[in-house]
């Protein structure tokens, strides 16, 4: 299984690459993230907020299932990056996953942007 | 820039827990290792190192070109990981790039295999 990483420069004018205030992390999700299949991502989500990160996107667009395991990933590393000021938002949710999110009101807890440059937007303020 | 991860267990772990001396993280390398492209691999595989990886595997499979900024990230990225004691090896490097490579001596400073399942022996033996 792939992970998809990109890295997005929030201001252009780069003064230190490997400051990570400045550095934002586009994790891709994989396809499923249930009990069996999570454990994976929350490892390299895990590994890379502790590691120093800050700014965290998931990009959902190939996301088709997410259950409770997916959901308390996400909570588990927003709870990480907020402890070191960072922040982790949500893009390219489709309707039947934020479906999901509704009822919990997860959407109150994590933002939920419609494309990765919104988002860099909004990290921009923070 | 995509950046391709694979989280390979060198051996199934009881618990909860994340035992990074049985976790591989397979990176694959991008086409060019130039100026500009160099430092985005250069941003993870420090947050990888810093969040606690041990072992990491470079795929340089898809690697093209390379110039003497991407020896210096290849070398930064290797140093880090020594004072954690961790290593980093490279698999499946062209031969015009081995070339490169043994002009700087880096085989003599970081490992080089041919083939990606040595690569994986080696760790799990290490």
């Amino acid at each position: 299984m792939n992970f998809e990483l990109d890295i997005v420069q929030i201001s252009k004018v780069i003064k230190d690459p490997l400051d990570n205030g400045n550095n934002v992390f586009v994790v891709k999700a994989v396809n499923i993230l249930d009990m069996g299949e999570s454990e994976k991502m929350w490892t390299l989500l895990k590994t890379l907020a502790e590691g120093g990160c800050r700014y965290m996107i998931i990009d959902m667009e190939g996301l088709e299932f997410i259950d409770s395991a997916g959901i308390g990933i996400l909570i588990n590393v927003a709870k990480i990056l907020r402890g070191v000021k960072g922040d982790i938002v949500m893009t390219n949710v489709s309707s039947r996953i934020e479906n999901i999110f509704n009822p919990i009101k997860l959407n109150r807890f994590i933002k939920i942007f419609s494309s990765i440059d919104e988002s860099i937007k909004h990290f921009k303020m923070c | 820039m995509k950046n391709y991860l694979e989280l390979i267990p060198l051996s199934p772990t009881p618990g909860d827990a994340v035992n990074y001396n049985l976790l591989l993280f397979r990176l694959k390398v991008p086409a060019s290792l130039d100026l500009k492209s160099s430092t985005e691999s250069l941003v993870i595989m420090k947050a990888l190192i810093a969040g606690g990886a041990k072992k990491i595997l470079m795929d340089m499979t898809g690697l093209e070109t390379v110039d003497s900024a991407g020896i210096g990230t290849l070398i930064s990225a290797a140093k880090s990981m020594k004072t954690a004691k961790g290593e980093v090896v490279f698999s499946g490097v062209s031969q015009s790039i081995k070339n490169v490579f043994r002009m700087v001596n880096l085989q003599g400073f970081i490992k080089i295999f041919n083939l990606e399942a040595e690569a994986v022996n080696y760790f799990r033996y290490l």
